[in-house]
Protein backbone atom coordinates (compact mmCIF):
# COMPACT_ATOMS: atom_id res chain seq x y z
CA UNK A 1 0.00 0.00 0.00
CA UNK A 2 1.22 3.53 -0.98
CA UNK A 3 2.12 6.20 1.66
CA UNK A 4 -0.35 9.62 2.29
CA UNK A 5 2.59 11.21 0.66
CA UNK A 6 2.40 9.48 -2.68
CA UNK A 7 -1.62 9.92 -2.41
CA UNK A 8 -1.22 13.53 -1.98
CA UNK A 9 1.22 13.73 -4.62
CA UNK A 10 -1.45 11.46 -7.05
CA UNK A 11 -3.99 13.53 -6.16
CA UNK A 12 -2.50 17.00 -7.06
CA UNK A 13 -1.44 15.35 -10.28
CA UNK A 14 -3.91 13.81 -11.83
CA UNK A 15 -6.89 14.89 -9.82
CA UNK A 16 -8.40 17.24 -12.89
CA UNK A 17 -7.54 14.27 -15.31
CA UNK A 18 -9.63 11.98 -13.12
CA UNK A 19 -12.12 14.62 -12.78
CA UNK A 20 -12.86 15.16 -16.88
CA UNK A 21 -13.34 11.40 -17.22
CA UNK A 22 -16.06 11.39 -14.84
CA UNK A 23 -17.72 13.97 -15.65
CA UNK A 24 -17.95 13.30 -19.26
CA UNK A 25 -19.42 9.97 -17.82
CA UNK A 26 -21.04 10.81 -14.82
CA UNK A 27 -24.47 12.74 -14.35
CA UNK A 28 -24.38 13.94 -10.83
CA UNK A 29 -21.97 14.87 -8.55
CA UNK A 30 -22.01 11.89 -5.96
CA UNK A 31 -21.45 9.61 -8.44
CA UNK A 32 -18.43 11.78 -9.45
CA UNK A 33 -17.34 11.88 -5.94
CA UNK A 34 -17.54 7.92 -5.07
CA UNK A 35 -15.67 7.06 -8.56
CA UNK A 36 -12.82 10.00 -7.96
CA UNK A 37 -12.41 8.59 -4.20
CA UNK A 38 -12.45 5.30 -5.71
CA UNK A 39 -10.27 5.50 -8.64
CA UNK A 40 -7.52 6.82 -5.76
CA UNK A 41 -8.50 4.28 -3.31
CA UNK A 42 -7.11 1.66 -5.76
CA UNK A 43 -4.22 3.77 -6.68
CA UNK A 44 -2.80 3.35 -3.27
CA UNK A 45 -3.60 0.15 -2.97
CA UNK A 46 -1.84 -0.91 -6.28
CA UNK A 47 1.43 -1.91 -5.27
CA UNK A 48 3.06 -2.45 -8.66
CA UNK A 49 5.76 -0.05 -9.63
CA UNK A 50 4.95 2.48 -12.29
CA UNK A 51 7.46 2.40 -14.99
CA UNK A 52 7.08 5.67 -15.60
CA UNK A 53 4.73 9.10 -14.68
CA UNK A 54 3.09 8.30 -18.21
CA UNK A 55 2.31 4.73 -17.44
CA UNK A 56 1.46 5.63 -14.29
CA UNK A 57 -1.40 8.33 -16.01
CA UNK A 58 -2.34 5.89 -18.84
CA UNK A 59 -3.17 3.57 -15.30
CA UNK A 60 -5.34 5.82 -14.08
CA UNK A 61 -7.37 6.86 -16.80
CA UNK A 62 -7.98 3.48 -17.58
CA UNK A 63 -9.34 2.66 -13.97
CA UNK A 64 -11.77 6.02 -14.33
CA UNK A 65 -12.85 4.69 -17.44
CA UNK A 66 -13.77 0.97 -16.01
CA UNK A 67 -15.24 2.77 -13.00
CA UNK A 68 -17.41 5.21 -14.37
CA UNK A 69 -18.34 1.97 -16.58
CA UNK A 70 -18.82 -0.25 -13.58
CA UNK A 71 -20.71 2.43 -11.81
CA UNK A 72 -23.66 3.13 -14.85
CA UNK A 73 -23.76 -0.96 -15.73
CA UNK A 74 -24.67 -1.23 -11.71
CA UNK A 75 -28.23 -2.00 -11.17
CA UNK A 76 -28.44 -0.59 -8.12
CA UNK A 77 -26.88 2.66 -8.77
CA UNK A 78 -28.18 3.20 -11.92
CA UNK A 79 -28.79 7.13 -12.48
CA UNK A 80 -31.46 8.97 -14.39
CA UNK A 81 -31.04 12.19 -14.99
CA UNK A 82 -31.65 15.44 -17.21
CA UNK A 83 -29.04 17.39 -19.23
CA UNK A 84 -30.29 20.50 -16.30
CA UNK A 85 -28.30 18.28 -13.64
CA UNK A 86 -25.12 18.44 -16.35
CA UNK A 87 -25.55 21.68 -16.66
CA UNK A 88 -25.00 22.32 -13.15
CA UNK A 89 -21.07 21.29 -13.60
CA UNK A 90 -19.28 24.23 -11.86
CA UNK A 91 -17.23 25.40 -14.57
CA UNK A 92 -17.73 28.09 -17.02
CA UNK A 93 -18.82 27.69 -20.78
CA UNK A 94 -19.17 29.85 -23.35
CA UNK A 95 -22.91 29.33 -24.83
CA UNK A 96 -21.86 27.64 -27.87
CA UNK A 97 -19.08 25.86 -26.25
CA UNK A 98 -22.11 24.51 -24.00
CA UNK A 99 -24.07 23.07 -27.02
CA UNK A 100 -20.66 21.58 -27.98
CA UNK A 101 -20.45 19.86 -24.66
CA UNK A 102 -23.79 18.79 -24.55
CA UNK A 103 -23.83 17.26 -28.21
CA UNK A 104 -20.25 15.51 -26.93
CA UNK A 105 -21.84 14.26 -23.58
CA UNK A 106 -25.08 13.01 -25.50
CA UNK A 107 -22.61 10.78 -27.82
CA UNK A 108 -21.86 7.36 -27.02
CA UNK A 109 -19.48 7.35 -24.26
CA UNK A 110 -16.69 4.94 -26.38
CA UNK A 111 -16.68 8.39 -29.04
CA UNK A 112 -16.54 10.75 -26.01
CA UNK A 113 -13.25 8.86 -24.45
CA UNK A 114 -11.38 8.84 -27.94
CA UNK A 115 -12.50 12.18 -28.52
CA UNK A 116 -11.10 13.17 -25.18
CA UNK A 117 -7.94 10.90 -24.97
CA UNK A 118 -7.20 11.76 -28.66
CA UNK A 119 -7.99 16.21 -28.62
CA UNK A 120 -7.02 16.98 -25.18
CA UNK A 121 -5.16 14.56 -23.67
CA UNK A 122 -2.82 14.00 -26.84
CA UNK A 123 -2.53 10.15 -26.99
CA UNK A 124 -1.96 8.27 -30.28
CA UNK A 125 -4.59 5.75 -31.48
CA UNK A 126 -1.87 3.03 -30.47
CA UNK A 127 -2.20 4.83 -27.05
CA UNK A 128 -5.57 4.99 -26.67
CA UNK A 129 -6.39 1.64 -27.91
CA UNK A 130 -3.49 0.24 -24.70
CA UNK A 131 -5.59 2.02 -22.49
CA UNK A 132 -9.00 1.09 -23.82
CA UNK A 133 -7.81 -2.60 -24.26
CA UNK A 134 -9.15 -2.76 -27.57
CA UNK A 135 -7.64 -3.12 -30.91
CA UNK A 136 -5.89 0.12 -32.93
CA UNK A 137 -8.47 -0.56 -35.94
CA UNK A 138 -11.41 -0.22 -33.55
CA UNK A 139 -10.13 3.37 -32.10
CA UNK A 140 -9.59 5.04 -35.58
CA UNK A 141 -13.06 3.29 -36.59
CA UNK A 142 -14.10 4.75 -33.65
CA UNK A 143 -12.27 7.99 -34.16
CA UNK A 144 -13.76 8.65 -37.63
CA UNK A 145 -17.03 8.59 -36.41
CA UNK A 146 -17.02 10.48 -33.62
CA UNK A 147 -14.82 13.41 -35.83
CA UNK A 148 -17.52 12.80 -39.05
CA UNK A 149 -20.81 13.18 -36.33
CA UNK A 150 -19.16 16.21 -34.48
CA UNK A 151 -18.51 18.17 -38.32
CA UNK A 152 -22.09 17.46 -39.33
CA UNK A 153 -23.29 18.92 -36.04
CA UNK A 154 -21.24 22.00 -36.31
CA UNK A 155 -21.71 22.10 -39.88
CA UNK A 156 -18.95 20.64 -42.12
CA UNK A 157 -16.19 22.79 -39.84
CA UNK A 158 -13.19 20.26 -40.47
CA UNK A 159 -11.54 18.83 -37.24
CA UNK A 160 -7.88 18.06 -37.16
CA UNK A 161 -7.08 14.83 -37.59
CA UNK B 1 -12.46 22.90 -33.97
CA UNK B 2 -9.43 20.80 -32.04
CA UNK B 3 -8.79 24.09 -30.37
CA UNK B 4 -12.62 24.28 -29.04
CA UNK B 5 -12.54 20.44 -27.83
CA UNK B 6 -9.20 21.15 -25.98
CA UNK B 7 -10.72 24.27 -24.84
CA UNK B 8 -14.26 22.58 -23.71
CA UNK B 9 -12.15 19.69 -21.89
CA UNK B 10 -9.42 22.17 -20.30
CA UNK B 11 -11.42 23.88 -18.77
CA UNK B 12 -13.03 21.41 -16.46
CA UNK B 13 -10.54 20.97 -13.08
CA UNK B 14 -11.22 19.00 -10.26
CA UNK B 15 -12.55 21.29 -7.31
CA UNK B 16 -10.46 22.00 -4.39
CA UNK B 17 -13.01 20.17 -1.74
CA UNK B 18 -13.66 17.85 -3.54
CA UNK B 19 -9.87 17.14 -4.13
CA UNK B 20 -9.62 17.80 -0.31
CA UNK B 21 -12.13 15.15 0.43
CA UNK B 22 -10.69 12.50 -1.06
CA UNK B 23 -6.90 12.93 0.53
CA UNK B 24 -8.57 13.09 3.98
CA UNK B 25 -10.43 10.04 2.35
CA UNK B 26 -7.33 7.70 1.43
CA UNK B 27 -5.11 9.18 4.83
CA UNK B 28 -7.99 7.37 6.67
CA UNK B 29 -7.78 4.22 4.56
CA UNK B 30 -4.61 4.25 5.04
CA UNK B 31 -4.32 4.77 8.50
CA UNK B 32 -7.24 2.47 8.83
CA UNK B 33 -5.11 -0.50 6.39
CA UNK B 34 -2.09 -0.05 8.28
CA UNK B 35 -3.90 -0.33 11.44
CA UNK B 36 -5.41 -3.52 10.25
CA UNK B 37 -1.99 -4.68 9.04
CA UNK B 38 -0.73 -4.22 12.64
CA UNK B 39 -3.62 -5.86 14.19
CA UNK B 40 -2.61 -8.92 11.72
CA UNK B 41 1.14 -8.44 12.77
CA UNK B 42 0.08 -8.54 16.17
CA UNK B 43 -2.36 -11.89 16.14
CA UNK B 44 0.57 -13.90 14.07
CA UNK B 45 3.09 -12.74 16.26
CA UNK B 46 0.71 -14.00 19.12
CA UNK B 47 -0.07 -17.46 17.36
CA UNK B 48 3.74 -17.80 16.79
CA UNK B 49 4.07 -16.73 20.00
CA UNK B 50 1.61 -19.31 21.64
CA UNK B 51 2.87 -22.42 18.79
CA UNK B 52 6.75 -21.64 20.28
CA UNK B 53 5.84 -21.85 24.18
CA UNK B 54 3.46 -24.43 23.29
CA UNK B 55 5.73 -26.24 21.85
CA UNK B 56 8.49 -25.87 24.61
CA UNK B 57 6.40 -26.38 27.24
CA UNK B 58 5.38 -29.70 25.55
CA UNK B 59 8.47 -30.36 25.13
CA UNK B 60 10.18 -29.90 28.43
CA UNK B 61 6.87 -31.78 29.96
CA UNK B 62 7.30 -34.87 27.77
CA UNK B 63 11.08 -34.88 28.23
CA UNK B 64 12.16 -38.09 30.40
CA UNK B 65 14.27 -36.73 33.69
CA UNK B 66 13.94 -39.86 35.50
CA UNK B 67 13.10 -43.90 35.23
CA UNK B 68 11.75 -45.89 38.75
CA UNK B 69 11.51 -49.32 37.95
CA UNK B 70 9.72 -51.52 40.61
CA UNK B 71 10.16 -54.98 40.96
CA UNK B 72 8.17 -57.72 43.28
CA UNK B 73 6.67 -59.98 40.76
CA UNK B 74 4.56 -57.55 38.52
CA UNK B 75 7.79 -55.73 36.92
CA UNK B 76 6.96 -51.83 35.81
CA UNK B 77 8.59 -48.60 35.26
CA UNK B 78 7.68 -45.21 35.68
CA UNK B 79 9.08 -42.69 33.56
CA UNK B 80 9.09 -39.06 35.05
CA UNK B 81 9.79 -35.64 33.78
CA UNK B 82 11.07 -33.09 35.46
CA UNK B 83 8.04 -31.95 37.49
CA UNK B 84 7.87 -35.26 39.04
CA UNK B 85 5.10 -36.40 36.93
CA UNK B 86 4.43 -39.33 35.04
CA UNK B 87 4.71 -39.23 31.68
CA UNK B 88 4.65 -43.11 30.78
CA UNK B 89 4.04 -46.36 32.49
CA UNK B 90 5.25 -49.53 31.25
CA UNK B 91 5.65 -53.20 32.30
CA UNK B 92 7.82 -55.42 31.75
CA UNK B 93 6.13 -58.45 32.54
CA UNK B 94 2.59 -60.27 32.31
CA UNK B 95 2.15 -59.87 36.25
CA UNK B 96 2.47 -55.66 35.26
CA UNK B 97 0.21 -55.83 31.92
CA UNK B 98 -2.08 -56.97 34.01
CA UNK B 99 -1.69 -54.52 37.04
CA UNK B 100 -1.24 -51.83 34.45
CA UNK B 101 -4.29 -52.27 33.03
CA UNK B 102 -6.42 -50.99 35.47
CA UNK B 103 -4.50 -48.25 36.56
CA UNK B 104 -3.67 -44.67 34.72
CA UNK B 105 -0.81 -43.01 36.04
CA UNK B 106 -0.22 -40.86 33.76
CA UNK B 107 0.15 -37.24 34.77
CA UNK B 108 0.24 -38.63 38.05
CA UNK B 109 2.80 -37.28 40.65
CA UNK B 110 5.17 -40.18 41.10
CA UNK B 111 4.83 -40.70 44.83
CA UNK B 112 1.02 -40.91 44.07
CA UNK B 113 1.57 -43.33 41.25
CA UNK B 114 3.93 -45.27 43.38
CA UNK B 115 1.38 -45.53 46.11
CA UNK B 116 -1.75 -46.21 43.48
CA UNK B 117 0.97 -49.27 42.31
CA UNK B 118 1.82 -50.54 46.04
CA UNK B 119 -2.32 -50.51 46.54
CA UNK B 120 -2.72 -52.36 43.65
CA UNK B 121 0.51 -54.59 44.51
CA UNK B 122 -1.43 -55.29 47.79
CA UNK B 123 -4.49 -56.31 46.49
CA UNK B 124 -3.46 -58.77 44.20
CA UNK B 125 -1.63 -59.77 46.97
CA UNK B 126 2.03 -59.74 46.20
CA UNK B 127 3.01 -58.85 49.35
CA UNK B 128 1.51 -61.48 51.40
CA UNK B 129 3.94 -63.55 51.62
CA UNK B 130 6.82 -63.56 54.14
CA UNK B 131 9.67 -63.90 51.10
CA UNK B 132 8.08 -61.14 49.02
CA UNK B 133 10.46 -58.33 48.38
CA UNK B 134 10.01 -54.81 46.71
CA UNK B 135 12.78 -53.76 45.25
CA UNK B 136 12.80 -50.35 43.73
CA UNK B 137 15.44 -48.66 41.51
CA UNK B 138 15.54 -45.17 40.41
CA UNK B 139 17.84 -43.87 37.53
CA UNK B 140 18.37 -39.94 37.13
CA UNK B 141 20.92 -37.64 36.73
CA UNK B 142 21.45 -35.40 39.85
CA UNK B 143 21.81 -36.42 43.50
CA UNK B 144 19.32 -33.97 44.45
CA UNK B 145 16.43 -35.24 42.07
CA UNK B 146 17.64 -38.43 43.06
CA UNK B 147 17.30 -38.17 47.29
CA UNK B 148 14.49 -36.71 46.29
CA UNK B 149 12.67 -39.32 44.53
CA UNK B 150 14.15 -42.19 46.99
CA UNK B 151 12.65 -39.98 49.64
CA UNK B 152 8.80 -39.59 48.23
CA UNK B 153 9.06 -43.39 47.33
CA UNK B 154 10.22 -44.43 50.74
CA UNK B 155 7.47 -42.31 52.37
CA UNK B 156 4.82 -44.04 49.90
CA UNK B 157 6.12 -47.12 51.13
CA UNK B 158 5.90 -46.06 54.96
CA UNK B 159 2.31 -44.86 54.47
CA UNK B 160 1.11 -47.85 52.67
CA UNK B 161 2.77 -50.03 55.27
CA UNK B 162 0.90 -47.91 57.90
CA UNK B 163 -2.64 -48.11 56.07
CA UNK B 164 -3.15 -51.12 54.67
CA UNK B 165 -1.72 -53.12 57.86
CA UNK B 166 1.21 -54.80 55.96
CA UNK B 167 4.64 -55.03 56.29
CA UNK B 168 6.46 -55.26 52.89
CA UNK B 169 10.79 -55.71 52.53
CA UNK B 170 11.63 -52.81 50.50
CA UNK B 171 14.42 -51.94 49.14
CA UNK B 172 15.23 -48.62 47.30
CA UNK B 173 18.54 -47.66 45.43
CA UNK B 174 19.76 -45.65 42.46
CA UNK B 175 21.43 -47.30 39.62
CA UNK B 176 23.60 -46.02 37.02
CA UNK B 177 22.28 -45.17 33.61
CA UNK B 178 24.81 -48.01 32.61
CA UNK B 179 22.63 -50.31 34.23
CA UNK B 180 19.77 -48.72 33.58
CA UNK B 181 21.04 -48.77 29.78
CA UNK B 182 21.86 -52.59 29.21
CA UNK B 183 18.43 -53.63 31.33
CA UNK B 184 16.78 -52.27 28.91
CA UNK B 185 18.42 -53.57 26.35
CA UNK B 186 17.47 -57.15 27.84
CA UNK B 187 13.72 -55.54 28.75
CA UNK B 188 14.20 -56.17 32.21
CA UNK B 189 14.43 -53.73 35.23
CA UNK B 190 17.26 -52.83 36.37
CA UNK B 191 17.07 -54.74 39.57
CA UNK B 192 16.65 -57.98 37.93
CA UNK B 193 19.29 -57.41 35.59
CA UNK B 194 21.66 -56.70 38.66
CA UNK B 195 19.90 -59.81 40.26
CA UNK B 196 20.90 -62.10 37.11
CA UNK B 197 24.17 -60.73 37.00
CA UNK B 198 25.04 -61.50 40.28
CA UNK B 199 23.59 -64.63 39.50
CA UNK B 200 26.07 -65.44 36.90
CA UNK B 201 28.91 -64.29 38.60
CA UNK B 202 28.63 -67.66 41.04
CA UNK B 203 26.73 -69.82 38.73
CA UNK B 204 28.24 -68.86 35.09
CA UNK B 205 26.42 -71.64 33.72
CA UNK B 206 22.85 -70.08 34.39
CA UNK B 207 20.39 -69.31 31.51
CA UNK B 208 19.91 -65.30 31.64
CA UNK B 209 16.51 -66.07 29.59
CA UNK B 210 15.42 -68.58 32.30
CA UNK B 211 15.87 -66.45 34.61
CA UNK B 212 13.76 -63.37 33.20
CA UNK B 213 10.59 -64.83 34.35
CA UNK B 214 11.72 -65.00 38.19
CA UNK B 215 11.47 -62.63 40.79
CA UNK B 216 14.56 -60.31 41.95
CA UNK B 217 14.17 -62.37 45.58
CA UNK B 218 14.12 -65.70 44.12
CA UNK B 219 17.04 -64.93 41.59
CA UNK B 220 18.56 -63.61 44.97
CA UNK B 221 17.85 -66.71 46.81
CA UNK B 222 19.65 -69.02 44.49
CA UNK B 223 22.48 -66.79 44.65
CA UNK B 224 22.42 -67.15 48.12
CA UNK B 225 22.19 -70.90 47.92
CA UNK B 226 24.61 -71.36 45.40
CA UNK B 227 26.97 -69.54 47.19
CA UNK B 228 26.31 -71.60 50.84
CA UNK B 229 26.47 -74.93 48.43
CA UNK B 230 29.72 -73.29 47.20
CA UNK B 231 31.34 -72.71 50.18
CA UNK B 232 30.64 -76.01 51.83
CA UNK B 233 31.95 -77.94 48.88
CA UNK B 234 35.52 -76.10 49.39
CA UNK B 235 34.68 -76.58 52.91
CA UNK B 236 34.88 -80.19 52.67
CA UNK B 237 37.22 -80.29 49.98
CA UNK B 238 39.85 -78.49 52.42
CA UNK B 239 38.73 -80.55 55.59
CA UNK B 240 40.16 -78.39 57.71
CA UNK B 241 37.58 -75.33 56.67
CA UNK B 242 37.56 -73.26 59.86
CA UNK B 243 40.02 -70.26 58.59
CA UNK B 244 37.82 -70.45 55.37
CA UNK B 245 35.00 -70.26 57.05
CA UNK B 246 35.90 -67.44 59.17
CA UNK B 247 36.66 -65.57 55.76
CA UNK B 248 33.64 -65.95 54.37
CA UNK B 249 32.22 -65.77 57.50
CA UNK B 250 33.69 -61.89 57.40
CA UNK B 251 32.50 -61.74 53.80
CA UNK B 252 29.36 -62.38 55.45
CA UNK B 253 30.02 -59.57 57.81
CA UNK B 254 30.75 -57.02 55.08
CA UNK B 255 27.25 -57.78 53.65
CA UNK B 256 25.79 -57.52 56.80
CA UNK B 257 27.48 -54.08 57.56
CA UNK B 258 25.76 -53.19 53.92
CA UNK B 259 22.48 -54.59 55.14
CA UNK B 260 22.13 -52.42 58.26
CA UNK B 261 23.08 -49.63 55.64
CA UNK B 262 19.84 -50.38 53.73
CA UNK B 263 17.53 -51.08 56.88
CA UNK B 264 19.43 -47.53 58.57
CA UNK B 265 17.57 -45.57 54.97
CA UNK B 266 14.60 -48.45 55.43
CA UNK B 267 13.93 -46.89 58.97
CA UNK B 268 14.46 -43.30 57.25
CA UNK B 269 11.52 -44.18 55.18
CA UNK B 270 9.33 -45.25 58.05
CA UNK B 271 9.98 -48.69 59.81
CA UNK B 272 9.99 -50.79 56.58
CA UNK B 273 12.48 -53.81 56.15
CA UNK B 274 15.23 -53.46 53.58
CA UNK B 275 17.36 -56.42 52.36
CA UNK B 276 20.85 -54.59 52.08
CA UNK B 277 22.46 -55.67 48.74
CA UNK B 278 25.69 -54.70 46.51
CA UNK B 279 25.18 -55.04 43.15
CA UNK B 280 27.90 -53.54 41.08
CA UNK B 281 25.74 -50.77 39.46
CA UNK B 282 23.59 -49.45 42.63
CA UNK B 283 24.45 -46.58 44.05
CA UNK B 284 23.42 -45.56 47.59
Amino acid sequence: MRSEAEASRAVDLYADTVRRICFMHLKNYADVEDVFQEVFLKYILHDREFESDAHEKAWLIRVAINACRDLLRSPFRRRVCSIEEVNTEPFYIQKTEGELLNYILGMPSKYRDVLYLFYYEGYTAVEIAGIMGRKENTIYTWLDRARKALREQLGGEPIGE
Amino acid sequence: MENKLFGIFDKIHAEEELKKRTTDYLFVQIGRRQHRKMRYAMALASLMLFLVCGGLSWKIYFTPVAYIDIDVNPSIELTLNRFGKVIQSDAYNEDGTRLLSGINLRHADYSEAFERLLMAMNGEGYFAGQDSLLCVTVQTNGKNRENRIQEGLRRAVALISQSQHCDISTEIFSVSEEVKHCADENHISPAKYLAIQELMEVDPETDFEKCRERSVHELRQQTEEHCRSHHGEENGKQGNGVTESGTQGNEAQENGTQSSEAQENGTQGGGNHSHGHGPGGQHR
